[in-house]
């Protein structure tokens, strides 16, 4: 009959659909038993040194035969992976990338994670530079994949250029020099100004990026976001005005469209010439350095501290395959890597004998300044840096955009903002 | 009628000078000026995919080099790199089965209660009817709360079923909303003949009901699909691995906030949107109705 | 299935279709009135639990966690809290900021688009009325086919498409004009609700097309006969006729922008510079998914259902008022 011919076409063309999505969902089962580990997947955030686990990866393939399966995740999504990863359990990856700078605190004092100190060997932890960074008590949260931390960047033929030099020697009444004081910075910058071909300085508004800028001047002055002893926020201390401060003086002689630029588009326009200063992360030296030696010039970040760039590998509590996870942080921390991502990145290597070898030392041109920083490197000492970062950045907005006074802006950010709050919660 | 009046007045006496002759003659120009707004007004709607499509052909370096060149070397590289790159064929498949998920159960359950609704009303239907149309109103955003917590403690998280009963249950009260004026709409004798003949009221439902709203269920399947394959936030909230990633979410890969793939992003969202338009644009009569009833 | 119709008999009284014939009938109408209304309840009985399953029950939890603390950044414990999240919300700037964007760019955003909708109906439904001829409904149809093309396209990709036309280095805008403005950046909310409204123009522009077409020609001709215009036509004719489709569209259409933007904002501005267009659904995201803060979140989310469900309620209202 018609009508019953009808039913099973409907039929069929349901079981198609149906079966569709029973495969979507078994696609999408991820198998938390390994009986051996074949694979170890490892969560890390897109950026150059993620490119080069990636590139060398075979490497570890070849002499471990576990395949690693490197996400890179976006940036905006990355924080609320690993707090899924590390806190929640969800038990996806084996190794977990942290940032080094931002969220050491909250691992520490938070994070459901496996204790590396009794899991890598003596021989190769004593190597690890800064290892105490990573350490509470004597649990090891984690093993630095580089270290990585801000410099000044300049344009040294303008600095070198005696009609320039000469210029600011009769405004100012001292040589052109890369400034060794923010105040010095600040004239530098005022003279570089000349919109719209040559602007003096770059500072990136999307949060995560000037909330950057804010931790080197607020290290750099010797302050911090948080006591660890006292468990109080210190966000309104001298050294926290002041960096607004010169926030707030330095954004006014930014290129337009700042407000939506990181610090990758600030390295983008000091190689299209548009800027004359800003500060980075050095893992750009090696491009500027070979592409353009003569136009750009590094010298020192200024002041007391230095915020600590560097990926952390974590291996979490709820890990598939733990096993898998330290063979491969094995391999990251070994010195077979860690030379060939220095070389590779630009990136400080971790380990004190990979620091003394000569080609990496020929290859990271500027490495005995890196060394001077290094000992003076600085993490953010609150346990929910991601709201915290969001809140800074409402308090520099508030003085670059509105005009606020940096003092009221500060005071506004501790007594008002986080009310209540702790540094350690 | 003042207007009807007041023009009267100003009506000069009959002939080639008349009203009506004259806004003939004026309605040549006046459809042409008409046409021509209205194509502008279409290039215009269609220039923001048209140059997303032109864009996606280019190489990177072009995209940046010649901005405003339309066909410069065209490269299909961008289309390749989704597939190379970021996961772009589990996306898809996962994509397909989310909507039609989403599909067999807005049109399953939508189908039988606003048949019900339609035909057996019952006290509190109108209230319930009511109430649907409220949850229409909620904010998806909102719902993402709780439902992500519930989600996680059933272990669901990172499945294309919490997708799919997200992305549905803001679906079906639209869908049922939808579908009521079809049932209402059809002639009440075949279904009686149907209950005489000894069918259940199901029975009546299956066999005789929806083969005669068939337009309507498929207006409602044309909808419940589009719903599932655009929608963004659930994937985004429930799913971050790449077996359960379908498309929407999968863009966001592209802007890593260490640099965007431009070249890629133009590609996918082409990719993305070239399904639904060529739906929309083939079934545009019963896209059309659905919105009209929906409202 | 036909043969059968033709053989029907005639209506059973008790149906309520015509007078009872005696009290067998009355009781069997009465019984069959009952099984009538399980039957309705029966059929509408699976949607409804899927929708107390995922949406009523959720909501229910949602308004529990929100006298709660539960900040797993914090602790892993669940912590009754009062009204502490309400008066969080209640004083902070944030969300008050945020509260306010999300209106600015309702009303805007609405505005744009039933404009830009309604003007483009009302050509469309001249040409339609007055090219009868097949070139003509065939350039209807295929002008049809391009308008609806906002709603086809996903919000994501309509959001990538908007950045790509305006972005300062390579987009077609600047490029034409000379300019490097970088538009999401300078003009951020600006930018936000000409993609919306680009998206969403659609709706308004088919709804308000149906409504005129519906208007009976003859009064076009009685119009015209008394020479009236275009403009006059539209402005005495037509538009009084359609006000209540506009009022309902305008109103459906203020509700859905202000709780649904999420995509077109997330994609191109993340909610900023700072938190210039952190519109409330993306307030909400944020807070739950970025600072992991659930007690917070669930009381935004419930304030987010408190309004969607007023503005559910006046729109029934409006609707039913427009509609007598």
């Amino acid at each position: 009959m018609a009508v019953r011919s009808g039913i099973g076409a409907r039929t069929l063309a349901l079981l198609p659909a149906v079966g569709l999505i029973v495969a979507g969902c078994a696609n999408s089962s991820t198998s938390n038993t390994n009986a051996s580990p074949k694979v170890v997947r490892v969560l890390a955030v897109a950026g150059p040194e993620t490119d080069a686990l990636i590139k060398y990866a075979p490497e570890f393939e070849k002499a471990t035969g576990i395949t690693a399966s490197i996400e890179q995740v976006a940036r905006p999504l990355w924080g609320q992976r690993k707090v899924r990863e590390l806190i929640e359990g969800a038990g996806l990856y084996d190794v977990v990338m942290v940032g080094g700078g931002d969220d050491n605190t909250w691992v520490k004092y938070k994070a459901h994670v496996k204790d590396l100190s009794k899991l890598l060997p003596a021989d190769q932890l004593s190597q690890v530079n800064l290892l105490d960074k990573f350490k509470i008590g004597d649990k090891i949260i984690g093993i630095p994949q580089y270290y990585n931390f801000p410099m000044l960047f300049y344009r040294k033929d303008l600095f070198e250029n005696p009609s320039e030099q000469a210029a600011f020697k009769a405004k100012y009444g001292k040589d052109l020099a890369p400034p060794t004081s923010y105040e010095d910075m600040y004239q530098v910058a005022q003279f570089f100004n000349r919109p719209p071909n040559l602007y003096g300085f770059f500072i990136g508004g999307v949060d995560w990026s000037i909330y950057l800028d804010d931790t080197y001047f607020v290290y750099g002055l010797g302050g911090n976001y948080g006591d660890l002893t006292t468990k109080q926020l210190t966000l309104n201390t001298p050294e926290q005005k002041q960096a607004l401060g010169w926030l707030g003086k330095f954004t006014a002689l930014n290129p337009p469209g700042w407000q939506t630029d990181n610090f990758f588009d600030g390295d983008t326009l000091m190689q299209n010439g548009k800027i004359a200063m800003y500060q980075n992360w050095f893992y750009i030296w090696q491009t500027f350095h070979t592409k353009q030696p003569d136009k750009i010039g590094m010298a020192p970040l200024i002041g007391k501290g230095a915020h600590l760039g560097a990926f952390v590998a974590t291996i979490p509590d709820a890990a598939p395959s733990p096993a898998a996870g330290i063979k491969f942080i094995q391999w990251m921390m070994g010195a077979t890597y860690q030379k060939e991502q220095a070389i590779a990145t630009g990136d400080l290597p971790i380990r004190k004998d990979v620091m003394q070898d000569s080609d990496v030392r020929n290859a990271l041109v500027g490495i005995d300044q890196f060394e001077k920083v290094l000992p003076n490197l600085q993490y953010n000492q609150t346990t929910w840096v991601g709201e915290l970062s969001a809140g800074v950045s409402e308090a520099i907005f508030k003085v670059v955009k509105d005009g606020t006074s940096p003092d009221v802006a500060a005071d506004w950010l501790q007594n008002e903002k986080f009310k209540g709050r702790k540094a350690i919660e | 009628m003042s207007l009807a009046v007041s023009l009267r007045r100003s009506r000069s006496s009959a002939g080639t000078n008349s009203p009506l002759a004259r806004s003939r003659g004026r309605a040549g120009w006046g459809r042409l000026a008409v046409v021509a707004v209205l194509i502008g007004a279409a290039l215009a709607t269609i220039a923001p995919f048209f140059w997303l499509l032109v864009s996606s052909l280019k190489t990177e370096a072009d995209i940046f080099a010649s901005p405003l060149a339309l066909l410069k070397a065209p490269t299909l590289a961008n289309y390749a790199s989704l597939f190379k790159q970021f996961h772009f064929a589990i996306a898809t498949l996962n994509s397909i089965a989310i909507s039609l998920g989403v599909v067999v159960i807005s049109v399953a359950l939508g189908g039988l209660a606003a048949y019900g609704f339609s035909r057996y009303p019952f006290t509190g239907s109108r209230v319930l009817l009511s109430g649907l149309l409220i949850t229409r109103m909620v904010t998806p955003a909102a719902l993402v709360v709780p439902l992500y917590l519930i989600m996680n403690a059933l272990g669901l998280l990172n499945t294309l079923i919490s997708i799919i009963l997200g992305i549905a249950v803001l679906n079906l009260p639209f869908v049922i909303w939808v579908l009521r004026p079809f049932f209402d709409a059809l002639p009440r004798e075949i279904e009686e003949a149907g209950l005489v003949d000894g069918l259940s009221p199901f029975g009546v439902f299956l066999r005789i009901a929806v083969r005669l709203a068939a337009p309507g269920l498929l207006t409602v399947a044309l909808l419940s699909f589009i719903a599932g394959w655009t929608d963004l936030l659930f994937p985004m909230s429930f799913a971050t691995t790449p077996e359960a990633t379908p498309l929407t979410s999968g863009l966001l890969q592209m802007q890593t906030g260490y640099k965007i793939y431009w070249g890629s992003l133009m590609a996918g969202g082409v990719y993305l949107t070239l399904p639904t338009l060529i739906l929309s644009f083939a079934l545009q009569k019963y896209l059309i109705r659905g919105l009209r009833l929906g409202y | 299935m036909r043969q059968a119709a033709r053989n029907l008999p005639p209506p059973v009284a008790g149906e309520g279709r015509g007078g009872g014939v005696g009290s067998l009938a009355q009781v069997t109408g009465r019984v069959r009135l009952r099984s009538r209304r399980l039957t309705g309840f029966g059929l509408a009985l699976p949607a409804l639990i899927f929708v107390f399953a995922f949406m009523v029950y959720p909501v229910v939890s949602l308004v529990v966690l929100s006298f709660q603390e539960y900040a797993p950044l914090r602790s892993t414990a669940t912590t009754f809290a009062g009204l502490a999240n309400y008066v969080w919300l209640a004083g902070s700037d944030l969300v008050h900021q945020s509260i306010w964007v999300t209106v600015v760019f309702t009303a805007a955003s609405v505005a744009v688009e039933m404009a830009i909708g309604l003007a483009i109906a009302v050509l469309l439904a001249k040409l339609v009325i007055e090219l009868r001829s097949q070139p003509g409904r065939l350039l209807t149809r295929l002008l049809g086919g391009v308008f609806i093309l906002p709603f086809a396209t996903p919000a994501i990709a309509g959001a990538i498409a908007w950045k790509t036309l305006l972005n300062p280095q390579f987009g077609p805008v600047d490029a034409i004009f000379h300019t490097d403005i970088a538009w999401f950046a300078q003009f951020p909310l600006a930018s936000v609700i000409v993609a919306d409204a680009w998206k969403m123009m659609p709706f308004v522009l088919f709804l308000m097309f149906a409504a005129i077409l519906s208007i009976e020609p003859e009064q076009y001709e009685a119009a015209r006969l008394d020479g009236a215009n275009g403009w006059q036509e539209f402005r005495y004719l037509t538009l009084p006729l359609i006000l209540p489709v506009v009022a309902v569209t305008a109103a459906f259409r203020a509700v859905d922008a202000f709780t649904k933007i999420f995509d077109t904002v997330f994609v191109t501005t993340g909610g900023g510079p700072a938190t210039d267009t952190q519109v409330f659904p993306l307030l909400i995201w944020r807070t739950t998914f970025d600072y992991l803060n659930f007690g917070h979140a669930s009381a935004l989310a419930v304030v987010a259902i408190i309004v969607s469900a007023l503005l559910g309620a006046s729109l029934l209202a409006i609707r039913r008022a427009s509609s007598t």
